[in-house]
């Protein structure tokens, strides 16, 4: 008996996708913002590390909540739940606090924090349906 | 496992990275007023602790403008102490502050410096930064609506109906082309003409600007001492504008030169009665319009002032004697030093033979026909008047080049006033320097322009002369040297009634100029006053508008004798298709003239000439009806367009040349030929010979 839940998997798959897009967006709109603002540069090196860790972060945890939801192992979905709350900061960082927001990473950080917050919501879901078929 | 571990420090790391930002969430606002600070400590070797502000700005959530607002209330305690170790402690202390026009609560930290040594604030600064919404230049009245200041508080909804527009402060606050929302700062949310948000097109402009510090300039702290000012001058040593240093120019040039010669814009030099020698000076205008200074005269500097003098108010001002009504004032006691190295070194005084006396002469208004008399100002008691005084004084001084001064004469124009009090009349002053080997002075013609013309000058006309000899007809240009016989346009007297008085047409200036002609109602005078006023000296003799036969010079210099350089004026006459019924024919009101040039030459010393003359003649609006002794007002309308027709210059060049090169179709024959199978193809050959010649080369 089975009991990965199937939107959970849907839902990372595509945000597997949906991150790559939204990483290689930043990183060029970065580019795009050094290039056409005055920045300062301790603010450059802090926003491209944001992005690059946040790229570590959710590698991580997509790769730990397919690998958990598809094993039906609690472990890994425990693991990428916790991953969600710096990755949630680090998306909240590029909307709100970072020196310029662009109209397109608003746009693209929604979609992304959507897409975080009904992961970590299935997730949860997942690991009651876990416990309530599987005994551990 | 390793997953983990590796998962676990990277959020370590996200997450130091995201807490050391939040702290220094306003770095700017930091930076600008550190520098400040550092300023301080720099110059001044007591130590200057300086500690501010957080803003909200860098985590506020607020909406776009609000997170624009920075409020740092900045504290500077300058402690003196002798180099002595300082600790700071940083003391957090928030306070929330209500922003006077109630936009947004943003709290501030203050960071209180204390000291172990003598704390003793000595500067406090003013609340430095204004938020753009506080900046209001428009409302300069205090407690009173100011018209169309559409940020000033004390404008009702009710005042603001009254508006027309909105006084913009656009201009006072940069604007980033690339922000989204473009808002203008200023107007309240409680205004109807309020707030209003350009949304830009596209994904990539700026939703919300975390950085607006970098449309603030960083506040600056007052200065104290000396020594702060004389490092901050020395900064800006180049912006600084500098006079110059005057204890040294006023003496200098005040003493007369010896032994040296008048050069141009070398002061004139005069001795009086009392045989002292002092630069000759003439009355002019500085203060206000009356004669209340004196100016010197400069050698070969020609100069014209006029200014304002009072009327005589009796008769003992009339008659006394040296006022500035007398002529004799303007000559008796000058005695000019025709060149500084004649005059004896040791002594320095002007004897009758080695200086120059003035000759007074009498002219009329244009100064000429004068006449060698000296005239006395008179009362005239039956009329009330005060006669013979100076109106107009012409110096001409007659000069050899460095030779100096060889004449001088002095000409007056004199009138009659009558004697009131507080009234005044125009007294007017001339220098004119002229060649003693030039007699003719009168008919001296002065050009436009070598050989375009010059921007301002007058454009030069004339009319052509057709004369039948022997059965031929020879055609001639009569050019007067005078240019107020040239093109003109009336101008308006005191009163807007056309006067005598005309301008010149002068060259690329574009005039325009009304005045009132009272006509008599009498068809042919008012034809030929209003043609007059049109054409000036042009109308006279003339029967038909359209065959005046004027000419305008193609140059600046113009040649009498080549008639391809003048360019004939072509007249057009406009008629008035709502002329009564008995109105008079062809009374002129309105010309306009085109005058195309154009550009020839070089681009870097361009010259222009002009190429075609256009005159637009329009009828009067006004009928003038024939009735006897009557007299109607028209008004004489004339403007003046230049327009320029220069074409570019040539910038098409020769299309290159085409190479044919072909190679002959059995070219590659040698190669390609299997004709001789059994030797091996030639090109195996070839190369293998190259090869061999390379390798022997390399050896």
């Amino acid at each position: 008996m089975t009991s990965s839940s199937l939107m959970f998997e849907v839902l990372m798959y595509l945000n597997s996708y949906y991150f790559g897009a939204f990483a290689v967006c930043e990183l060029l709109m970065t580019v795009f913002k050094m290039i056409n603002l005055p920045y300062p540069n301790r603010n450059i090196v802090l926003e491209l590390m944001v992005i690059i860790l946040l790229c570590c972060i959710e590698y991580a945890r997509i790769f730990l909540g397919r690998k958990g939801n598809l094993t039906q192992k609690v472990g890994p979905i425990v693991m990428s739940l916790f991953l969600t709350v710096p990755s949630f900061l680090s998306v909240v960082y590029l909307l709100l606090w970072q020196t310029y927001v662009l109209r397109l990473e608003v746009i693209l950080c929604y979609i992304e924090l959507v897409m975080e917050c009904l992961e970590s919501v299935l997730g949860v879901v997942c690991i009651g349906s876990f416990y309530k078929y599987n005994d551990f | 496992m390793k997953v983990y571990i590796l998962t676990l420090f990277v959020c370590y790391i996200d997450f130091i990275v995201c807490s050391t930002n939040f702290n220094e969430s306003e770095p700017t606002v930091l930076n600008s007023f550190n520098e400040t600070g550092v300023d301080n400590s720099t110059e001044d070797e007591s130590q200057t602790c300086v500690n501010i502000t957080c803003s909200t700005s860098g985590l506020n959530d607020s909406d776009y403008h609000s997170s624009t607002l920075v409020a740092p209330e900045t504290t500077i305690a300058s402690i003196e102490s002798d180099k002595s170790e300082i600790t700071t402690k940083s003391v957090k202390n928030e306070k929330e502050n209500e922003l006077s026009n109630g936009l947004s609560n943003s709290t501030i930290t203050t960071t209180e410096a204390t000291t172990t040594t003598t704390a003793a604030p000595v500067t406090e600064l003013p609340s430095s930064s204004y938020y753009p919404d506080q900046v209001c230049s428009c409302d300069m009245k205090v407690d009173e609506c100011d018209i169309n200041c559409c940020c000033d508080s004390d404008c009702s909804a009710l005042d603001k109906k009254v508006f027309s527009h909105c006084l913009s402060d656009k201009d006072n606050f940069p604007e980033d082309p690339n922000h989204c929302f473009k808002t203008n700062f200023i107007y309240r949310n409680n205004t109807p003409i309020t707030i209003f948000k350009h949304h830009a097109k596209g994904l990539f402009c700026i939703a919300k600007d975390n950085l607006p510090e970098r449309y603030q300039y960083t506040d600056l702290s007052p200065i104290h001492t000396t020594k702060q000012f004389h490092k901050l001058l020395k900064r800006r040593r180049k912006k600084v504008f500098s006079w110059p240093s005057n204890f040294k120019s006023i003496n200098k040039s005040d003493a007369f030169p010896l032994n040296s010669n008048y050069k141009f814009g070398s002061k004139i030099w005069m001795s009086d009665n009392s045989s002292n020698l002092r630069p000759f000076s003439l009355q002019t205008s500085t203060r206000s319009l009356l004669c209340d200074s004196e100016t010197d005269m400069l050698f070969l500097h020609d100069w014209k002032s006029g200014c304002l003098r009072n009327i005589p108010s009796e008769f003992s001002d009339c008659e006394s004697n040296f006022s500035f009504l007398d002529m004799t004032s303007f000559y008796d006691n000058i005695i000019l030093v025709p060149n500084p190295s004649v005059l004896n070194a040791s002594q320095l005084e002007c004897s009758d033979d080695l200086c120059l006396k003035v000759d007074p002469m009498i002219c009329n208004e244009e100064m000429k026909q004068c006449v060698s008399e000296i005239r006395k100002p008179k009362y005239d008691v039956d009329s009330n008047t005060c006669m013979n005084v100076v109106e107009k004084v012409l110096y001409v001084i007659y000069h050899n080049g460095t030779q100096g001064i060889i004449l001088a004469e002095v000409n007056f124009h004199l009138i009659n006033v009558s004697v009131s009090s507080e009234k005044l009349f125009r007294q007017t002053f001339e220098m004119n320097f002229r060649w003693i080997a030039i007699n003719d002075t009168i008919s001296l013609f002065k050009r436009s322009g070598k050989p375009g013309y010059l921007e301002g000058k007058p454009v030069i006309s004339a009319q052509k002369i057709t004369e039948t000899v022997d059965g031929r007809e020879e055609h001639s240009i009569s050019l007067n040297n005078n240019p107020q016989n040239w093109l003109t346009i009336p101008t308006a007297g005191y009163n807007g009634e056309c006067t005598g008085n005309r301008l010149n047409v002068n060259f690329r200036q574009n005039m325009h100029s009304e005045c009132k002609l009272i006509v008599p109602c009498d068809c042919a005078a008012a034809k030929n006053k209003s043609w007059y006023a049109i054409l000036g000296m042009y109308a006279e003799n003339v029967t038909n508008i359209h065959k005046i036969n004027l000419h305008v010079s193609s140059y600046g210099d113009p040649n009498v004798t080549n008639l391809n350089t003048w360019v004939p004026v072509v007249v057009e006459t406009q008629s008035n298709p709502n002329r009564h019924k008995l109105g008079c024919q062809n009374v002129y009101s309105a010309i306009s003239f085109r005058i195309v040039f154009s550009k020839f030459g070089t681009f870097k010393r361009p010259q222009s000439k002009i190429i075609g003359v256009f005159i637009n003649i329009f009828e009067s609006d006004r009928s003038i009806i024939e009735v006897k002794n009557q007299t109607d007002v028209i008004k004489i309308i004339s403007s003046i367009s230049f327009v320029d027709a220069s074409k570019p210059a040539i910038t098409r060049f020769a299309d290159p040349p085409v190479y044919e090169i072909k190679l002959p179709t059995d070219f590659f024959y040698p190669f390609l030929s299997s004709g001789h199978r059994l030797c091996p193809p030639i090109s195996v050959i070839l190369v293998l010979f190259t090869l061999f010649i390379c390798e022997t080369l390399l050896m």
